[in-house]
This record gives structure tokens, C-alpha cells and sequence, in this order.
């Protein structure tokens, strides 16, 4: 139901501004990082941790295709009390984070500023710049709950939730444009928010965070290997 | 072999003789040399067909099995009772590669598989190798070697070598690289399409390389 | 490495075999993309496809150059083409002279001249600049491979494993050493990882009843029968699979002393056949002018089968 008609110069001076600003906020971002980033040197026990959990649960997925006495040999190898190898682990003494160590707070930081310092800074600029304006319209209903999200800085009841102000359009181009990056970028392109997040499960072994402790996992994968029942599915 | 108790150990090996002569054909010699050009990076596998008269062996055809070093039963039982099949009592032996260039060592699993075609038979196969390190082109020596069973374990046989006229032929097929249209039996299992006796392939070469058989 | 392995999911159409030389430039590049992905090993014809048809206009390639460089490069080295591997080593050089990825080139050059102290050296100093990559430790155990140190190779990778130990490329090498030390046992159990790393990967479990049936004794080959049983399963077009199920139950119709077991056997093995008469039938006698020879052999087989 279109009862506001907005003028054409919103979307020219707004509209389309916002959109190319975060384009190239995006990309800019992708190449400052690409300077500033150093390969993430992972420990070579932290991969074969990585590695172990991985195995545990692959054996509880897969150990049905295995025969009993396969499946027990490899249980008893991760398992055993003394030799197993998740036993041994658990043995280790704690490793927790550790703030004073100078290394991981500068990757502590530079990773929190690569993401988070862009986006409030240029969230806030462009709220300073284009505040008060309505720039488009979802194309389907919304219920009442979505104008939070949708209207920020434009304060008005009667507003149907249907139409975005211009910084919440800002935040939705910004994960909006993730494909966009990926046909520009190439598919590895630091602009992307969510690789971040996928990091973890990098293919070079899912190493185990060295910040966290790896013994309560350990422990876990422990717990679940003696209690799985082997029954051979072929 | 009266006075072997007479003569000290060193001489016990002149006890044996030397039995067969195997003579291999042009057709079936460049058919294991283009096999084993095919899988320049594998050793290879294969069965020879031919006929015994008294001590000479003549191979007179050959069938490429397999283009791995350590071939499986499944297949091998396989391909070994289609053939005996086919050729019956003409199946004479096998013939093998190994994967490293200067490894000269007899392979197992041939040694087993000629092993049970003796059973199979029931007359002594023949082994054949082909010397990797003879595979180029201004070898002039003979590149394959064969061995028989004596006792227990292999043992050198004599070979008849064609000598460097029919090498020109096999040279004609190399450069057309007719080896690329050869097909294994492994090929077959994986492609039933595909002909592991290579008829048709082996007209091409009497054409190509104008071999007499 | 495998590509057998690998040949056995893309195999060669032979029955209309392609002249490399005369392709247009766009299905070469094609082809030379689908093979570097699958990691297929067909280096003659890669050295063909880039000197008739690539090279001709490298620079319309754009990034993918570089790649396709690299792909010959390797294709060169296994085809003992010293000079278009040099050639191409040249220009990654100028491209990218501080490169690692170079440098294990270079190296790979060393190891096709037989100068593997040099090529060892290289791959050892890649090896501590970047830990986490695990092409250089292959690298190495290539090199063990190369000279023919099957004991020191198994050792290696043996070593590769405690770390990276969820690899099955490097198990599936593991177990083809094992087969050539006639180590069937230890085969199984490298090919019991690769199931538990890819269970959905037919080949393995095709593979794992090759070798119990090669084991032999009636626990290995019942369990071959259900490995193969398993593999027919997820890919149903597999023959090797098919016949696999045909021997094992025959071999276990022959031997069982149970009546009903040698019963369900022989006609498990009966279907079998009936099955792969049908798949014969569809096999044009123009390109394989023998599969009336074998479709009669397997007739044959199910008198023999059926009589048990």
C-alpha cells in the first residue's frame, strides 16, 4: 500500500550513495587487511588436536562401516587409560588464555579492529549524514516488530514497517553486498564479515583455538567414544 | 647330474638346464611395450598367450590385465578364468613391469599368478619382464627377459630377440601413439566398452608397424 | 598420485579417442581446467593441448595463466620435457620471484633430474618457512618413492600422519606401499581410515573388499561381500562391485557347509550374473568386438553357479 510517494532526489543523493559508499568501505577493507594480516601461525600440536577430535568423532560417526575388532582397536587407541591418545591429552596441564602474551593481544586486536572500528565509525557518519531519511520500501508486509530494525533514527508510529531508513539500509547493504564481493573479489576476500566466523573451520586441520581449553573438548569426545555402542551396519 | 656329489656346491647350478626358449612375436611385443607406455608412471600386468613345442615357447598374442604393481585376486581371478575360457591350454604365462625404473626384482604377485596358472594348466607358465631401463629408443637390446620355474624359484631363460628390424615398426606405432587406444582389463571394468583383447587395435598395428606374424 | 584412482570416476572416452591438437583454444582451456581441479594425471596430453592450442595466445588466459603454467610445468616434468618445464618455471619466476609455490617447482625439477639431495634441501627449508602446508611433506615421501626407499617412504608418512592424520590421499598412498611389502593386513587397516573419513566414497569400500577378498578365509570374504554389497549401493553402475558380489558368494556357495548359507549365496550369485549379462547386452559389438565371448562365458558361469 503505497500511501508516501518519496521525491527522485533521495534516491540520488541517498539511495545511491549509501550503496556505493559500503561497496567501497568493502573493498577497502579487503585491501587493508591484506596488508596488514599476517598468516595465522597455528602450532603443529594444535593441528594434531584439531585432528584427534576430529577422528574421535569421525570413529562414532562412521566406526559402524568397521568391523568390531577395527572399531575396538581404534577406540582403545584413542581411549585406552594410560596410552590413549585423548587420555593423554586430557593430562596436559591447563593452557588458558593468556592476556599478558604480547602476540595474541596484538591478533587480539588487530582482528577486533579490522571489523568492528570500520563498521561503527562509518555507520555513525553516514547516520550523521543522511539521518531522518526514508530511501525504500521491502516489497512484503511486515508485522510491527521488524520497524526497530528497519527505522532507526526515524522515530515515527505511523511509519508502515514496510519502509527502511537510511542507516538501517546502510547495515542491510553491508551484508547484503556479500555476494557481490565474491564476484568481484575472488571467493577468499577479507570484506566478507561471515568468513570470519567460518575461520575455525579452516581445511589446514581445524586447529583447536589456542585461547580456549582444549581439555574440556578432549574430555567431551572421551565421554561419548566409551558410551558408543559398535554395531557393525553392513 | 650322477656326479653331483663328486662336484663341490659352486657347480650345482649346472644342473640346471635351461629349458624353454621363448621366442615373443612382433604383435604381442609391441603390444606390452605400448602397455607399458601407456602407464609410463605404473608397472603393469598382463597375460601371455602362445604354444609350447617341446622346449620353444612361441607367445603369440598377449592380454593386458591390470596397470598397477600389486594387482588384487578379484580381478585377476577374473580376467584369468575368461581367458582360460577363451585360449584354454594356449595360455602360456604373464608378463609384468615394475614401477620403478631400475627395480629388476621378480614382482610377487606375478610370481603367484604364474604360480597358479601352472596349477590352472597344469604345464609350467612363463614369466616374462620388461627391463624398464632398456624402454628407450637406441636400446638395441632385447627389453623384455624371461624366467621359468626351476624348483622352488625363477630362474633366467633364453630369449629370442628379433633384433633391430621389427624395432623400426614399433617405432611407426609409437610415433602414431597407438598406445593410447590400448585398453587393460581394468579399463574394461571400469568401461565394458572397452575391448581388453584389443582386436582392433591389433589390426591397426599389423597395418601401422606391417607386422608379419 | 592417484590418479588411477581418480581415472576410475572420469574414465577416458576411448571409444572415440580426441586429437588434442586440433581442439579450439576454448575447449583446451576447459579441459585443462576440469583436469587441474579433478587432479588428473594425463601429462602427455596436458604438454600437447598447451603446444598446439594454448600457448599460441597464453595472454588471453588473464589470471589463469598462471595456473595453467604451473599445470604444464608439472605435465613437462612428467613427460621428461626439460625444456618446456624450464620455460615455464622462467616465467613464474619473473611473475612471482619470492614465491614458495616457485621454489617447490624448482624442486620438483631437481627430483626429475635425480638431483634429490638438491630437491630434499629445498623441500626441507619449505618445510620449516610454512609447517602448516602439507604438499612439501608429500613432496618428501615422493622423493623416498622416486629412489625406490619403500621402508624409509612408509616410515615418512607414517610420521606425516601422527599430525595430519585425517588425509586419505595419504593413507591410500600408505596402503599401496603396504601392498607392495605384501602387507595385506595393514592395507585393510589404511583403507579402514579412508572409510571413516569419506564413508560416502564407493571406491573404498569396493577397494576394502578386493583386498579381504584377497586375504581370503570365510570371515574376509563374507565381510568382502557386504563391503561390496555396500558399494553397489552408492554407485550402482560400478561392474568391478558387481563382480566382486558374483566371486564372493560364489567362493562362499563353494565352500559353506551350511545349507541354507550356500543356498542364499548361490542365488545372490545368480542375480549377479543376471545382472551383468544385462549390462553386456547394451555394449556395442563395434567397440568391443568380444563382449559375445564374455556374455557367453557368463552364461556359462550361471550353469555352473546354479548347479551348487
Amino acid at each position: 500500500m503505497t500511501d508516501l510517494l518519496l521525491d527522485p532526489a533521495i534516491r540520488t543523493w541517498v539511495f545511491l550513495p549509501i550503496v556505493v559508499i559500503t561497496f567501497f568501505i568493502g573493498i577497502l577493507r579487503h585491501y587493508v587487511s591484506l596488508l596488514l594480516m599476517n598468516k595465522k601461525k597455528v602450532e603443529l600440536e594444535n593441528i594434531a588436536d584439531g585432528q584427534y577430535l576430529l577422528r574421535a568423532r569421525l570413529l562414532r560417526e562412521n566406526g559402524r562401516f568397521l568391523p568390531k575388532t577395527s572399531f575396538n582397536a581404534r577406540r582403545q587407541y584413542l581411549c585406552a587409560e594410560e596410552t590413549g591418545y585423548l587420555s593423554k591429552a586430557q593430562q596436559r596441564p591447563a593452557k588458558g588464555p593468556n592476556p599478558m602474551d604480547p602476540s595474541q593481544m596484538t591478533e587480539m586486536l588487530k582482528g577486533n579492529m579490522m571489523n568492528m572500528i570500520p563498521m561503527i565509525v562509518v555507520g555513525g557518519w553516514i547516520n550523521w549524514t543522511f539521518s531522518g531519511f526514508v530511501t525504500t520500501r521491502v516489497p512484503f508486509p511486515l508485522t510491527l516488530k521488524f520497524k526497530a530494525m528497519l527505522q532507526r533514527g526515524v522515530d515515527l508510529v505511523s511509519l508502515d514497517s514496510a519502509w527502511v531508513s537510511s542507516a538501517s539500509w546502510y547495515f542491510l547493504c553491508m551484508f547484503g553486498l556479500r555476494s557481490i564481493y565474491t564476484l568481484v573479489l575472488g571467493s577468499e576476500n577479507a570484506a566478507d564479515q561471515s568468513k570470519a566466523m567460518e575461520d575455525q573451520m579452516a581445511m589446514t586441520g581445524s586447529a583447536v583455538n589456542p585461547q580456549a581449553d582444549p581439555r574440556a573438548a578432549f574430555k567431551g569426545e572421551w565421554e561419548a567414544l566409551q558410551m558408543t555402542q559398535h554395531q557393525f551396519a553392513l | 647330474m650322477r656326479f653331483s656329489f663328486i662336484f663341490p656346491p659352486l657347480f650345482q647350478n649346472l644342473r640346471f638346464q635351461m629349458k624353454y626358449q621363448v621366442e615373443t612375436q612382433a604383435l604381442p611385443y609391441s603390444t606390452i611395450i605400448l602397455h607399458c607406455l601407456k602407464y609410463p608412471s605404473k608397472g603393469v600386468f598382463g597375460l601371455l598367450i602362445g604354444n609350447k613345442k617341446g622346449d620353444k615357447v612361441t607367445i603369440t598374442g598377449c592380454v593386458p590385465l591390470s596397470h598397477e604393481s600389486t594387482p588384487l585376486a578379484p580381478p585377476l581371478e577374473l580376467a584369468t578364468s575368461l581367458v582360460h575360457g577363451k585360449f584354454g591350454a594356449s595360455l602360456v604365462g604373464v608378463y609384468f613391469s615394475n614401477s620403478t625404473p631400475s627395480d629388476t626384482s621378480l614382482n610377487v604377485y606375478a610370481t603367484r599368478l604364474a604360480d597358479r596358472i601352472s596349477n590352472v594348466t597344469s604345464s609350467p607358465a612363463v614369466l616374462v619382464q620388461v627391463m624398464n631401463e632398456r624402454l628407450v629408443s637406441d636400446c638395441e637390446q632385447d627389453r623384455l627377459v624371461a624366467y621359468e620355474k626351476d624348483g622352488e624359484s625363477w630362474k633366467e631363460a633364453k630369449t629370442i630377440f628379433q633384433g633391430s628390424n621389427f624395432l623400426r615398426g614399433l617405432q611407426a606405432v609409437i610415433r602414431k601413439k597407438l598406445y593410447r587406444e590400448l585398453a587393460d582389463f581394468e579399463n574394461h571394468l571400469d568401461n565394458p566398452e572397452f575391448d581388453f583383447y584389443n582386436t582392433n587395435l591389433s589390426n591397426k598395428l599389423v597395418q601401422v608397424a606391417e607386422f608379419r606374424s | 598420485m592417484f590418479s588411477k584412482l581418480i581415472q576410475e570416476f572420469f574414465p577416458r572416452d576411448m571409444t572415440t579417442e580426441t586429437d588434442w591438437t586440433q581442439i579450439s583454444f576454448e575447449e583446451g582451456r576447459q579441459t585443462l581446467k576440469k583436469w587441474r581441479e579433478c587432479g588428473v594425471r594425463r601429462s602427455e596430453e596436458v604438454v600437447e593441448i598447451w603446444e598446439h592450442v594454448i600457448s599460441r595466445s597464453s595472454a588471453s588466459l588473464g589470471d589463469e595463466r598462471w595456473a595453467v603454467l604451473e599445470q604444464v610445468c608439472i605435465a613437462a616434468l612428467d613427460s621428461a620435457r626439460v625444456d618446456l618445464a624450464q620455460e615455464c618455471i622462467d616465467q613464474l619466476h619473473a611473475q612471482f620471484p619470492k614465491s614458495n609455490r616457485v621454489l617447490k617447482l624448482k624442486a620438483m625439477q631437481f627430483e626429475s633430474t635425480e638431483h634429490y639431495k638438491n630437491a630434499l634441501e629445498i623441500y626441507d627449508r619449505l618445510v620449516e618457512d610454512d609447517p602448516n602446508n602439507n604438499s612439501y611433506r608429500k613432496r618428501r615421501v615422493a622423493v623416498l618413492l622416486a629412489q625406490g626407499k619403500r621402508l624409509d617412504a612408509i616410515k615418512a608418512i607414517n610420521d606425516y600422519l601422527k599430525i595430519f592424520l585425517n588425509d586419505p590421499e595419504a593413507w591410500l598412498q600408505l596402503h599401496e606401499l603396504f601392498l607392495q611389502e605384501n602387507d595385506i593386513a595393514k592395507a585393510v587397516h589404511c583403507l579402514e581410515e579412508c572409510v571413516l573419513i569419506q564413508p560416502l566414497n564407493s571406491m573404498y569400500f569396493r577397494r576394502l573388499g578386493d583386498l579381504r577378498y584377497t586375504q581370503g578365509g570365510a570371515e574376509n570374504i563374507d565381510y568382502a561381500r557386504r563391503y561390496y554389497e555396500r558399494a553397489l549401493k552408492i554407485n550402482p553402475t560400478d561392474l568391478r562391485s558387481q563382480y566382486g558380489i558374483l566371486l564372493s558368494n560364489n567362493q562362499i556357495a563353494s565352500t559353506t557347509k551350511n545349507a541354507a548359507e550356500k543356498k542364499k549365496a548361490g542365488l545372490a550369485a545368480v542375480e549377479a550374473i543376471d545382472e551383468l549379462v544385462n549390462r553386456y547386452q547394451k555394449v556395442s559389438p563395434q567397440n568391443n568386438p568380444e563382449s559375445d565371448g564374455i556374455l557367453n562365458c557368463l552364461e556359462a558361469m550361471k550353469v555352473t553357479v546354479g548347479s551348487k
